[in-house]
């Protein structure tokens, strides 16, 4: 029984490993996890902030299990805010994989860069997990309901955030605002140049 | 994966027929022991199956163009270096015409910067366009990219990052994407440029990542020739 039960054993363990290895490296979001939210009202906020204007302060719970604010960059970094409306929804989740390569360009600009959305924080670390993971820390604006957002003016009357960058420089003054269609993804080419600008601006 | 999984089946088979052969009642445990196995199987062809499908960001309304299919007469845009035109035999302003191209057979990828998948497939690419190159074919076989919803800017990013040895062009509003289909990425179209007919026929279509570079270009090529 046991000799024929081995070779079982053997290609159970071999080919459960495999396909998790195949599953962890082809990190993507398969369309049937993501639900479809169709064509929406590209903007459904007015803005409360302006370039120039000082950021409001946050500190909100991030998905590795710490706190982030802003005052903790102060005289350190600028900072890049990314909102996305939702988390498992398709543009969303073809917007943040795409800052994960480049990662370089953040560095070499002094720029923190975080993403934000409304949702809670089980679930941004699940979709971010599904993502294949982010090099940057991943903030959740949940409770009280999208208060950062809202301060920003921000928050759609159904309760997600715009598309939206932020760039905050190291005195926590707001200088780049990109709100965004909601349907699309902002292009990364004026927000890197924006980073760019301010980065020479401070040498 | 696939390789451990295709030489997983045969050998279940060969057990189940080995019991099936035996005669008289099946002792408990090996009927336990089959079960598990039954399951197993299951298990693994659900797992093989999500796997395989993740290699592509899908997209919800993909329609490509079927093989045999005209292909419309592309309008490229890009910032591409002056090696690169000269390589594809373009000259002259933007856009230009995907009929313009100087070959015989065009490789087209729909990738995205974006798109994870795409981002794993780089080095892959780039192993296409040097095994295009070592065996003699890069003048009648051209690969190039299209990057699906990119600016010049993020398709340079790409190109830095990769180290991208074909040439790219840019379809920052989906201009491209929708004559093609709205298709996912990566996407890759194996066209057949017919001098005499004036017409792109679509030999070759394939969602997401190729097994390997060399098996993709041997099929490639087999479909062109039978296209033509």
């Amino acid at each position: 029984m046991s000799r024929h039960l081995i070779p079982f054993l053997l290609a159970a363990v071999l080919l459960c490993g495999a396909p998790l290895t195949a599953m962890a490296q082809g990190s993507g979001i398969p369309k049937n996890h993501l639900f479809e939210v169709g064509e929406l009202k590209p903007l459904d906020s007015t803005l409360k902030v302006k370039i120039g204007d000082p950021a409001p302060d946050f500190s909100l719970r991030t998905i590795d299990g710490g706190t982030i604010s802003l005052a903790q960059f102060r005289g350190k970094k600028n900072v890049a805010l990314s909102f996305v409306p939702a988390a498992w929804t398709p543009v969303c989740s073809g917007q943040w994989p795409g800052y994960n390569i480049v990662q370089d360009l953040f560095d070499q600009t002094d720029t923190q860069l975080v993403g934000v959305s409304v949702d809670n924080v089980p679930t941004l670390h699940a979709w971010v997990q599904e993502m294949g993971g982010v090099w940057f820390p991943v903030a959740s604006d949940f409770f009280p309901h999208g208060r950062l957002a809202d301060a920003l003016g921000i928050l759609r009357s159904t309760g997600e955030a715009e598309r939206s960058l932020f760039l905050i420089d190291k005195q926590g003054i707001i200088r780049y605002i990109d709100v965004h269609d909601i349907n699309s993804r902002p292009d990364l080419g004026p927000l890197v140049k924006a980073m760019q600008e301010l980065k020479k601006a401070q040498n | 994966m696939s390789i451990l999984f295709s030489a997983y089946v045969p050998q279940r088979h060969t057990h189940n027929h080995l019991h099936a052969a035996r005669l008289g009642p099946v002792p408990f445990t090996e009927s336990i022991m089959r079960l598990g196995i039954i399951l197993l199987g299951l298990l693994l062809s659900f797992l093989a199956g999500s796997a395989l499908a993740m290699e592509a960001s899908e997209s919800p309304s993909s329609h490509p163009l079927p093989a045999g299919s005209v292909m419309p007469d592309l309008q490229l845009r890009g910032e591409l270096a002056p090696e690169h035109l000269k390589h594809l035999g373009l000259t002259g302003a933007e856009p230009h015409s995907l009929s313009s191209i100087r070959a015989k057979t065009v490789i087209l990828v729909a990738f995205s910067m974006y798109c994870p998948h795409c981002q794993r497939e780089a080095p892959v690419l780039n192993e296409l366009n040097a095994l295009i190159e070592s065996r003699g074919l890069s003048a009648d076989v051209k690969l190039i990219g299209v990057g699906i919803g990119n600016s010049d800017f993020e398709v340079q990013v790409f190109r830095d990052k990769y180290a991208v040895t074909f040439p790219l062009f840019s379809d920052p509003d989906f201009k491209v994407n929708k004559e093609i289909g709205e298709v996912g990425t990566p996407f890759f179209y194996v066209l057949d440029l017919d001098a005499q007919k004036k017409e792109i026929i679509v030999a070759d279509t394939l969602l997401g990542r190729m097994e390997s570079a060399s098996s993709f270009l041997d099929h490639a090529l087999k479909a062109s020739n039978a296209a033509r």
